[in-house]
């Protein structure tokens, strides 16, 4: 079945073609040519571009996602029975981070978004099948955020410094949806 | 079964710290846990994109 995909997922490495992407936001453009790949020879995150799959490495990327690790810090003091900790104490959580998810702009209604998102859904669940988290937290512009609402994403109010460019997915509802995309990409039909 | 700790004041003995700041990132975990939803209609969709996508049938303007 995954020689039949038109698109093959790939980490980030030196011959993909990052120069000529373009998703309609000079930031994250900036982010896949300039960036993204000294982070991931610096360990600080992971990028992973879509590529069509009867093409070269060098050949245009459809769309890429950067996750990271990252961690949930509340102040213990919001926590009645930790009033005796001192100020700066914090209780952490373990989470994913999705920094950038984006779309090439050629590719604008074809359904790259969803892949995208369900692809980087995988590649968490893969991770928490070896360290414990308790989600995504997921970044997001304003025009972004309608990807992340088709989702059902949750607005991450728990954050500690939440705003509406913070969504969250529980570790829960991603193990059900990398379970789903598993048996599309075994061949069951999902109707 | 947990060891408390002597307070200097009349209050009540409390658990040891790390044992409330446990409690306290289970109770964090809980609370992101019970926004959990499922696969719901919204996500149905974009599974089915998803599968048409990779499947090559995609329509131009899905």
């Amino acid at each position: 079945m995954d020689l039949e995909r038109p698109y093959r997922l790939e980490a980030l490495w030196r011959l993909h073609a990052t120069a000529r992407f373009s998703c309609g936001d000079g930031d994250i453009d900036s982010y896949l040519r300039d960036d993204a790949l000294q982070q991931m020879e610096h360990g600080l995150a992971r990028t992973f571009v879509e590529i069509e799959a009867a093409e070269p490495d060098t050949t245009k990327i459809a769309g890429f996602f950067t996750l990271r690790a990252h961690s949930l810090r509340i102040q213990a003091d919001y926590f009645d029975y930790l009033d005796d900790e001192p100020e700066e104490s914090v209780i952490e959580l373990p989470i994913i981070e999705l920094m950038y998810l984006a779309r090439d702009s050629r590719l604008k209604g074809r359904g790259m978004g969803p892949t995208l998102m369900i692809e980087c859904i995988r590649i968490v669940d893969e991770i928490a099948d070896r360290a414990g988290i308790i989600g995504v937290h997921l970044r997001t512009t304003r025009q972004g955020e309608r990807l992340y609402l088709d989702f059902d994403c949750k607005p991450f109010t728990w954050h500690p410094h939440h705003d509406r460019a913070r969504y969250v997915l529980p570790i829960r509802d991603v193990r059900v949806i990398a379970a789903s995309a598993r048996m599309i990409n075994e061949g069951n039909t999902h109707n | 079964m947990a060891a408390t700790v002597k307070q200097e004041t009349n209050e009540e003995p409390r658990e040891p710290v790390h044992l409330r700041k446990a409690q306290a990132q289970r109770e964090i975990a809980h609370r992101i846990d019970a926004l959990s939803v499922g696969i719901t209609p919204k996500r149905e969709k974009m599974l089915q994109v998803y599968a048409k996508v990779m499947s090559g049938k995609a329509d131009p303007a899905e």
